[in-house]
């Protein structure tokens, strides 16, 4: 294409990298990219209402996909606003671009309107970032960019355009970038067989194995690999946090959650065990508890693609950085004469299986003698059954959301979508727009708190421009109610500011002025009967609002911070 | 542990930030820094000291290896190499002949810049490693020494 500006290019090379959708907000330093987008056809912009919420979405857009998720904002406040999202997407590992806006080159340093140094400021939360010094250098960077967020572990990446670069003031022509230019870009090789082989000897040799997969296989796409290496081996399988769906939550081999509210059974056999299988993790310290503690004889064989997490928090006693799907396909090669069922029939699975039943999930999720208010676990799962598992669910942060990890059963990889690794309240809305934008026809729902609900709760009208029906789910227990836990097991009940007084709004009024359905759940007894009628306005936004016990505490719940990652508390008064 | 690592970075826009605010970012430190463009001009050459137990420094060398700028990390302190500092050291002797004699008992070779008679002030440049500069201006005196500037340690493997 001939006669293009710099906002002309910046399309063509999205559409090269097959782009559908971008998220943004238009200001000043973007209006020439937005020139651009009104002149075309092919790219859908969603105007959002903040920016924080065009990253989010962006996000769940990304997570439900795997394909990167793009974002636009102008310089300034548009950016600083779209900071928060960065650091979500980078904490947990999502592909994303973000395009921001800025002053024109000879202003940059002046303090000009609505300035503030991107670069600068997203340095330590992006896997890279680009400033357009030459439109012409437009498609080679946006082909970089893409490359650079979608390979390897990937990331978030910023291109920032000054306003010139993207203006009509010249015009230039499209050409293609042919070839990336990236010579020091390292990506991980291939496993090699000695690798391979020593990961062999060590399952082989192991009576008390433990597979421990996490994000890396959802973003891997390495959950058919994982289900096969774990029926080969018979080894029993946790998960983390964001790995929840990279195994299917109702086989029998899958022991629950690990970590900080993972289950009993999962942290102890993460303890006693003597291999760890590490698959896409990067041993959080929501996960080992104290470190020195951290399983006194397990050796630790680990997977992953990012160099930097082998050996950064645990010392890996055999470590493969390769892709963790290549990984476990030469793996399931050879795994084929393992003893399977001499494994199932070990005294190490009899002693799993000891644990599982005496500290079963249903403890927490059988409907309680709790008065007529709603116990948030029970709600959790009835919102599990009412949606027939089979929803893309994305939370918030706080009590719901490990309710949410705990209770609702992921048998499928990318429907489990949180902000695992910033934790970041006011994502779950914004990320439910972006899912459903990427499956329209699916069940898309977002578990949230009346707190974290409140931060990016402007997104209701977004929905209803682009009409998303999306059906969202708040706890309301009137409090922030992981902060009021941990002031109660930590600052002996000592509540500060945790609780919002009589302001809370009437949320179904609420949805209502925006223009959705509202529905709110006070009694244990009708809960069933207005999910299905929540249900049954699948063509709607519907806001449920479920009034849960104001005091319930997240269990099981390791004691931090000196305890092992087998020292759990189950309930208020018992430690097991 | 004392290391020095040589980074050989891209003569990209933010590429020095990017290796300097990764040490603050992660709780590393910096303690001697020496940055020049390389003859070609596309790349720069970073010569760090930084400090850390084995397992921090396999971290830091890891963690520069996955900037996208940069196309190389040497850690020169597991090699042989060689290393040198240069000060510029203002001093206040006596006289010049006991700065001189001063000078021959400390056994460097101190180049006189300019010297000022009537003040007994010299300004001096010298060259050294950093353990020996330290004891250069030890033996030199903190009461003589009235100014001093020095360049980060500059090192390479040996052939």
């Amino acid at each position: 294409m001939i006669n293009c500006t710099g906002g002309d290019l910046l399309m063509l090379a999205l559409k090269e990298e097959e782009v559908d959708t971008i998220f943004g907000y238009p200001g000043g330093s973007a209006l020439h990219i937005y020139d651009a987008i009104y002149r075309q056809s092919e790219i859908r912009h969603i105007l959002v209402r903040h920016e924080q919420a065009a990253t989010h979405a962006a996000d769940g857009y990304s997570r439900s996909t795997g394909k990167p998720g793009v974002v636009l904002v102008t310089s300034g406040p548009g950016a600083t606003n779209a900071i928060t999202g960065i650091a979500t997407a980078y904490m947990d590992s999502i592909p994303m671009i973000v395009i921001s806006g800025q002053v024109p080159s000879d202003k940059i340093g002046e303090d000009a309107f609505q300035e503030t140094d991107m670069m600068g400021i997203s340095r330590p939360i992006v896997k890279h970032s680009f400033s357009i010094t030459d439109p012409n250098e437009i498609p080679l960077i946006v082909k970089q960019a893409f490359h650079i967020a979608t390979t390897g572990r990937p990331g978030p990446v910023v291109i920032d355009i000054p306003k010139n670069m993207s203006g009509p003031s010249a015009s230039y022509t499209y050409s293609r970038a042919q070839s990336l230019q990236l010579p020091n870009y390292k990506l991980p090789a291939q496993p090699t067989g000695q690798e391979i082989q020593t990961a062999l000897d060590m399952i082989n040799q192991s009576a008390r194995p433990i597979i421990y997969a996490g994000g890396g296989i959802v973003l891997g796409e390495a959950s058919e690999e994982l289900r096969e290496f774990a029926f080969s081996t018979g080894f029993p399988v946790t998960l983390t946090l964001m790995g929840l769906g990279a195994f299917p939550a109702d086989d029998e081999q899958f022991i629950g959650m690990v970590g900080m509210h993972g289950t009993v059974a999962a942290n102890r056999a993460m303890h006693h065990s003597d291999l760890i299988i590490a698959l896409g993790v990067r041993f959080d310290d929501r996960v080992t508890n104290k470190i020195e503690k951290f399983c006194p004889n397990s050796k630790v064989l680990h997977v992953d693609i990012d160099p930097t997490s082998i050996s950064k928090i645990i010392p890996a006693h055999h470590a493969i950085n390769s892709s963790v799907k290549d990984v476990l396909t030469d793996l399931n090669k050879s795994i084929q004469e393992f003893d399977r069922n001499s494994m199932k029939s070990s005294k190490w699975w009899q002693e799993i299986n000891e644990w599982r039943a005496c500290y079963p999930t249903s403890d927490y999720t059988s409907p309680k003698d709790c008065g007529q208010r709603i116990s948030p676990q029970h709600a959790i799962n009835a919102i599990y059954k009412a949606t027939k598992g089979d929803a893309f669910v994305t939370s918030d942060v706080g009590q719901h959301q490990m309710f949410a990890a705990q209770h609702y059963k992921f048998h499928k990889p990318n429907r489990w979508i949180n902000s695992g690794g910033l934790g970041t309240m006011g994502f779950g809305l914004p990320a439910a727009l972006g899912v459903k934008i990427a499956h329209p026809d699916e069940l898309v729902i977002c578990v949230t708190g009346e707190g974290s609900i409140q931060m990016c709760i402007q997104e209701l009208s977004t929905l209803k421009q682009y009409n998303l029906p999306v059906m969202i789910f708040c706890l309301n227990n009137e409090s922030l109610g992981m902060v009021k836990q941990w002031q109660d097991l930590n600052y002996e009940s000592r509540y500060s500011e945790i609780s919002y007084g009589d302001s809370l709004p009437d949320f179904t009024s609420l949805a209502k002025a925006y223009g959705h359905e509202g529905i709110c759940i006070q009694n244990q007894s009708e809960l069933e009967d207005k999910l299905a009628e929540a249900m049954s306005m699948r063509d709607k936004v519907v806001f449920v609002e479920i009034q849960v016990t104001h005091d319930e505490h997240v269990y099981p719940m390791q004691i931090v911070p000196h305890g092992s990652i087998k020292d759990i508390q189950i309930n208020k008064e018992e430690c097991v | 542990m004392k290391t020095i690592l040589a980074v050989t970075v891209e003569n990209k826009p933010c590429a020095l930030s990017r290796v300097v605010g990764l040490f603050s970012q992660r709780g590393y430190n910096i303690e001697s820094l020496s940055v020049n463009r390389s003859p070609g001009k596309e790349y720069s050459k970073i010569i760090l000291i930084t400090h850390g137990t084995e397992r921090v420094i396999e971290q830091v060398i890891k963690q520069l290896e996955k900037l996208i700028n940069v196309s190389e990390v040497k850690n020169l302190t597991s090699t042989i190499h060689e290393e040198r500092q240069m000060s510029l050291i203002k001093v206040c002797a006596d006289s010049l002949e006991s700065f001189r004699l001063l000078c021959s008992q400390i056994g460097r070779v101190f180049h006189v810049l300019t010297a000022n008679q009537e003040q007994n002030t010299v300004l001096v440049q010298v060259t050294a490693t950093e353990d020996e500069m330290q004891n250069i201006v030890n033996l030199l005196g903190p009461a003589s020494i009235l100014d001093i500037v020095s360049s980060g340690v500059i090192a390479m493997d040996t052939p």
